[in-house]
């Protein structure tokens, strides 16, 4: 049922353009996971999606789905389904018709249809909704039934292009949700391409970072955020706040803060970033505990932004809400070794 | 109230150029056609009436009117479409359909009838063409199928066809069918069930305003048509400069009558269009 996609050496040129929009793009989605391409506007993702899906052709490289190589094929030949960022549903055919497209495309008998159609409605929470026309439902219901419609023929591979962006916030942590739940019930290896970590995160067992037309990173969500491979990917996930210079050794990293004790497989001079919410204010006592004092503090009522030095660098660091701390104040703050990582400058 | 009162002020100046010039026209041809109004011999009532739908040269007009408009106005849809699509993929395509059409849509259809007169005569290039390699043509000019006036009007109409296809198609049609392909449609499945149906409301738009104007265009059948039958606008234009005194009367009441299967061909096509549109847009009636 399910099938693994290979993105191999992908490379991508538009006509007339001067830089490459993909540069050798490899990525592996094993059967019946969830990878995110995670990537600013103009990074590339969505093309690569849409070679994926056949509607783009590649200059070079290879996409093989269940080992075999799809670039030959038509999109109406490869095993997929497609949600775009707007829901598309077709405006002449009524919800259900909508859901039922690829069904009766393949010919599918009737009494078939129907009782995949109901499943479906019901799976996205909208059963009952079957006669209405597309334009009498909200933007979150169109693009869950633009999600039914891509299923219904339970397709191999899911390919979803920024599918919740045009949706408001609270509706899109449902979107989610219902997103992780088809995935468990129906099972499609699905590629879905991203601008919102939060949401890359969210919804991916594995995330690839894409920066300008090239994989950055490829890793767990939690990892990305731990362990950045480059400071471009730490400046594009909001961790490159606090980078400071100093020198890599094995299970060291001497910089002005003193000697920090830490797994990198980075040598020589090098950055070393933590992200703000990973400094733990108080009086640790043990290895990356480092004096410092508070030089500003900035209330922003979900939690404390504050800013403390220690031997000369400025240190981000963000704390809950209610921590009694002032400007002025001294403290020790820890530096937790599995949290820091060392890049090249 | 007061809003709706402003709103009648606003559109008056508009309201009254148009029953002017329209409804004052169109009211002092029917009070003509009744006897009522005008230099005529013709009593007042229905007696006009009475003596243009008496006889064959009615009825047989109105069938080649109504088969000169019908034809033309399928071939015109299906060239125009058929066109469209094929040339919309590429922007040369483009820039091809768009110099078609303005090649011919100025060129008035009194010298378009003269060109394919000329093409398409007895004596025409096509004739003379085929007789040198031993073929002889039928009559295409003045036969009794209107081949050269429906040629003329296809010839005129299909490009205009062909622009607003285009327009049509530039909206989110392409999006759509891109869907389809990739839900498993296959190429002709993808136009019979996404485009075609999404591109009806224009066609039938279109359709229906070259169906009108077929219907009442003098010069062309004047010019490429038989003596007998005649369609209606030129039976309307010979009744009305014909020498009798009656016959002003009778040419107006001809051309009443066309106006009239115009509105009846219209009110059919906003009927099928409301549901098509309504099919498309979800809109309740």
């Amino acid at each position: 049922m399910t099938t693994d996609i290979t993105i191999a050496d992908l490379d991508h040129t538009y006509p007339g353009a001067t830089t490459p929009t993909l540069r050798r793009v490899s990525l592996e989605v094993p059967a019946g996971t969830r990878t995110a391409v995670l990537g600013p506007s103009g990074s590339g993702k969505s093309t690569l999606l849409s070679i994926v899906a056949g509607l783009s052709a590649p200059t070079g490289g290879d996409v093989r789905v269940a080992g075999h190589s799809v670039l030959r094929q038509p999109p109406h030949r490869r095993d997929l389904g497609v949600v775009f960022q707007r829901p598309l549903l077709f405006p002449h055919l009524t919800v259900a018709e909508n859901v039922a497209f690829g069904l009766r495309m393949r010919g599918t008998d009737r009494a078939a249809i129907r009782r995949r159609v109901a499943e479906l409605l019901d799976a996205v929470a909208l059963p009952g909704y079957g006669e209405r026309r597309s334009s009498e439902l909200s933007g979150g219901q169109q693009q869950r039934i633009a999600l039914a419609r891509a299923l219904a023929v339970r397709p191999g591979v899911l390919l979803l292009d920024e599918p919740f962006s045009a949706l408001d916030p609270q509706l899109r942590g449902d979107m989610r949700a219902l997103l992780t739940e088809l995935h468990r019930r129906e099972g499609s290896t699905t590629l879905f391409v991203t601008h919102d970590r939060d949401e890359a995160t969210d919804v991916a067992d594995t995330v690839t970072v894409l920066l300008d037309g090239r994989v950055a990173q490829h890793a767990p969500p939690a990892d990305l955020f731990r362990r950045p491979t480059t400071l471009a990917v730490a400046r594009f996930l909001g961790g490159a706040g606090n980078a400071i210079p100093g020198t890599a050794s094995p299970g060291h990293f001497d910089c002005p803060l003193g000697r920090l004790r830490l797994d990198t497989d980075h040598r020589g001079a090098g950055l070393l970033l933590i992200r703000p919410e990973a400094i733990v204010v108080g009086d640790q006592q043990g290895d990356n505990v480092v004096p410092a004092t508070i030089t500003a503090v900035t209330d922003r009522g979900t939690h404390l932004d504050i800013q403390a030095t220690s031997g000369g660098v400025t240190l981000h660091l963000t704390t809950g809400p209610a921590a009694p701390l002032r400007p002025g104040d001294g403290t020790s703050l820890w530096l937790p070794p599995t949290h820091l990582s060392v890049v090249a400058p | 109230m007061n809003h709706r009162r402003t709103g009648l002020l606003l559109i008056l100046p508009a309201l009254a150029t148009v029953v002017l010039l329209f409804g004052g026209g169109l009211g002092y041809g029917f009070a003509q056609s009744l006897g009522l109004a005008g230099f005529t011999d013709t009593p007042v009532g229905l007696a006009a009436y009475q003596r243009v739908t008496d006889g064959p040269a009615f009825t047989d007009g109105l069938l080649l009117s109504l088969w000169i408009s019908t034809v033309a106005t399928g071939l015109a849809v299906a060239l125009g479409v058929a066109a469209a699509l094929a040339l919309r993929r590429t922007a040369a395509g483009r820039r091809t359909a768009t110099f078609l059409a303005q090649l011919g849509l100025p060129v008035p259809h009194l010298i378009g009838a003269v060109a394919i007169g000329l093409l398409l005569a007895d004596s025409g290039l096509l004739a003379r063409a085929a007789r040198t390699v031993g073929v002889a043509l039928p009559a295409l000019v003045a036969d009794p199928h209107a081949v050269a006036v429906i040629a003329e009007y296809v010839w005129k109409e299909a490009p205009f066809v062909l622009i607003v296809v285009l327009a049509a198609l530039g909206g989110p049609v392409a999006e759509h069918e891109r869907v389809a392909a990739t839900l498993g449609a296959r190429p002709r499945q993808v136009l019979r069930h996404v485009t075609l149906p999404l591109l009806a409301p224009s066609i039938l738009a279109v359709a229906v305003l070259i169906f009108a104007f077929t219907l009442g265009a003098y010069e062309v059948p004047a010019l490429l048509g038989r003596a007998y039958p005649q369609p209606l606008p030129v039976l309307a234009y010979q009744r009305f400069t014909a020498a009798e005194l009656s016959g002003r009367a009778e040419g107006v009441a001809v051309a009443l009558l066309i106006a009239v299967i115009a509105v009846a061909a219209a009110l059919a096509y906003t009927g099928a269009s409301r549901r098509a549109v309504g099919r498309v847009t979800g809109a309740r009636r």
